[in-house]
């Protein structure tokens, strides 16, 4: 993927995947939102073509129908991305990519239509949350593709690790991914409406297992962050974004720690008929917004280890090779 | 190809597989009588009560929606538990076991829950099973109206100026169906659905009359919101009474707050 093929005559192209970013997080921080103030119901219809000015000014619906606007407007931003790259982009990878992330936004869409006709029964919730986070990965690899560190002639190095870069990226991906609807299936699992109807609370295993997962992902971060430190400093398309999933891991245990909390604790605070207070509207949509950025920060370890690291044979035959603790052999070590 | 969208374009219209809201049909039962209400002269009345102090009605954080809040001077108190002179309003008592032997028709009223003041009025209501219920908005303003019951279908309605009236059937007896705004959290109303007249819900003085009875031996039992997990209050046993023609059985609840 060493091609440059892209002319810096498409700075636009280049800064459209860049706006792509923070849009897909805008909808995702509206879509947690909706979620924390349990207002995904407020509008009946999935599809709407009318709408109030109030709506915009009401408390609950203004979530949700923020939420529908900008995601609306996302995926017009999607496909003018699209188009645009099926004119002037001559790389295969980026249109096939633009294409996924566009089909993504459509399924995103007819999922969110499904789940509110269905009064968001946790079967169709739970894609829709995990796959608004997949799509936030793809728009970060575009803009990684569309990078002048992607498009420039920087060689890339080649490791000696038996275990590849590329594999560390991925397997850290996996473990966000799953730990993703393990949160998922914790937030969408209307233990509010259990309690109320007097149905058993028999979730616990969720909450468990996301605990457990966030530990594997910690594990996961050290193994590649201890990789990146060490062998590849010299880039700072790899190190930038491991030293913020770091970070934000740290961040992301305290608001795990913090929403859970709440949430039990006012779970069991049957006597309020009151929306969700502002606190734990916070840290349950801060938790999954900044899930969303670890998510998308290991999409762009991943996409430039792609670039910028070539594993050595012994990684492609996945079989450890003596004196190669020396990392990487650098082909050139610049960005 | 085809034959996907297809399928697509009629999940998205039906709602995917969610069941349709009833038919308008009671409840099977079986070769008994039909049940008239001209023949049914006995009659149940009671009181449901509260031992001890009971706790004060919390106001409700009537905010978030401007024009909710200016429709209210005072504090909105929370209706989920009203004690008046050590009695209870808005507990449904109802018949348990005794009603089998007949079988019902289908009221032709229906029962009407209004949306004023971004309140639900009344709190709560009971029907029969294949009667309508009707959520009416007499706010200018957006409501839904969201059940969430676990033996009928849920549904959700979406309301305002221009939709004012949306209708509902229950097809299943079910107990205390939670019905909230989601738009205004603080509203939300029950519903008690029986394939069977005989329930009644409390009145400000905690009393209730079921009328109609045939004569016979008959199972009451209450409900009360404050009873739905994690409880608040616990609720008495059914009691048995003996109901006679133009007669009325006496019978009453206590209910207890959970130490």
């Amino acid at each position: 993927m060493s091609d440059a093929a892209i002319s810096h005559d498409h700075r636009g192209l280049r800064l459209l995947a860049k706006a792509l970013i923070p849009l897909a997080l805008l909808v995702i921080l509206l879509g947690g939102k909706t979620k924390s103030l349990e207002a995904g119901l407020t509008i009946a219809e999935g599809f709407i073509l009318d709408w109030k000015p109030e709506w915009l000014t009401t408390a609950n619906i203004s979530a949700e129908y923020t939420h529908r606007i900008s995601a609306g407007f996302f995926g017009v931003m999607v496909l003018l991305f699209t188009l645009w790259a099926f004119i002037v982009e001559r790389r295969r990878t980026v249109k096939l990519l633009a294409v996924a992330t566009l089909v993504g936004v459509l399924v995103q869409a007819i999922l969110g239509v499904i789940a509110v006709n269905n009064l968001a029964p946790a079967r169709f919730s739970i894609p829709h949350a995990v796959l608004a986070q997949a799509v936030f990965v793809l728009t970060c690899c575009l803009a990684c593709l569309t990078s002048r560190t992607w498009t420039s002639d920087l060689k890339p190095v080649q490791e000696s690790h038996a275990t590849s870069l590329r594999r560390l990226a991925v397997w850290l991906m996996i473990a966000i991914l799953i730990q993703l609807l393990l949160g998922a299936a914790l937030r969408h699992d209307d233990k509010g409406a259990a309690l109320r109807e007097g149905r058993g609370y028999i979730f616990m295993w969720h909450l468990v297992a996301h605990i457990a997962g966030a530990f594997f992902v910690l594990y996961r971060v050290l193994v590649l962050a201890v990789r990146v430190f060490h062998d590849h400093r010299q880039f700072r398309a790899l190190l930038t974004p491991t030293r913020w999933i770091t970070y934000l891991l740290a961040l992301q245990l305290i608001l795990g720690t913090a929403a859970a909390i709440l949430k039990a604790a006012y779970s069991m605070d049957y006597d309020s008929a009151n929306a969700p207070p502002a606190i734990r509207v916070f840290f349950a949509t801060a938790h999954q917004v900044v899930g969303a950025v670890i998510f998308g920060l290991s999409g762009v370890v991943a996409a430039y280890s792609w670039r910028l690291v070539e594993p050595s044979p012994a990684a492609t035959r996945s079989v450890p090779k003596s004196g190669t603790e020396s990392g990487t052999a650098p082909l050139e070590a610049s960005t | 190809m085809k034959v996907l969208i297809s399928a697509i374009l009629l999940a998205l219209l039906t709602g995917c597989g969610s069941p349709p809201p009833a038919a308008n049909a009671a409840p099977p039962v079986s070769n008994a009588p039909l049940y008239k209400k001209e023949l049914g002269t006995g009659r149940v009345a009671g009181v449901v009560k509260f031992e001890g102090a009971a706790p004060k009605r919390t106001p409700l954080e009537v905010k978030g929606d401007p024009r909710c809040s200016a429709l209210h001077s005072g504090p909105v108190l929370s209706e989920s538990l009203i004690v008046n002179d050590g009695r209870v309003q808005n507990a449904i008592v109802y018949v348990k076991s005794g009603w089998e032997r007949w079988s019902y028709p289908t009221p032709d009223g229906e029962v009407v829950v209004d949306q004023k003041h971004c309140r639900y009025t009344p709190h709560v209501v009971t029907v029969q099973t294949g009667q309508t219920i009707a959520f009416t908005n007499s706010d200018d303003l957006s409501h839904n109206v969201h059940g969430l019951p676990r033996k009928n279908p849920p549904f959700n309605f979406s309301q305002d100026e221009n939709r004012r009236r949306s209708t509902y059937v229950f097809t299943q007896q079910e107990v205390g169906v939670r019905v909230q705004c989601d738009v205004h959290k603080w509203m939300s109303a029950f519903v008690g659905a029986f394939a069977h007249p005989f329930h009644a819900v409390t009145n400000e003085k905690g009393e209730f009359a079921i009328q109609g009875l045939l004569p016979g031996e008959y199972e009451l039992e209450v409900w009360h919101e404050c009873h739905i997990a994690p409880a608040r209050v616990t609720v008495p046993q059914s009691v048995k009474v003996e109901v006679k023609d133009k007669e009325t059985a006496g019978a009453e609840f206590v209910l207890r707050l959970v130490k």
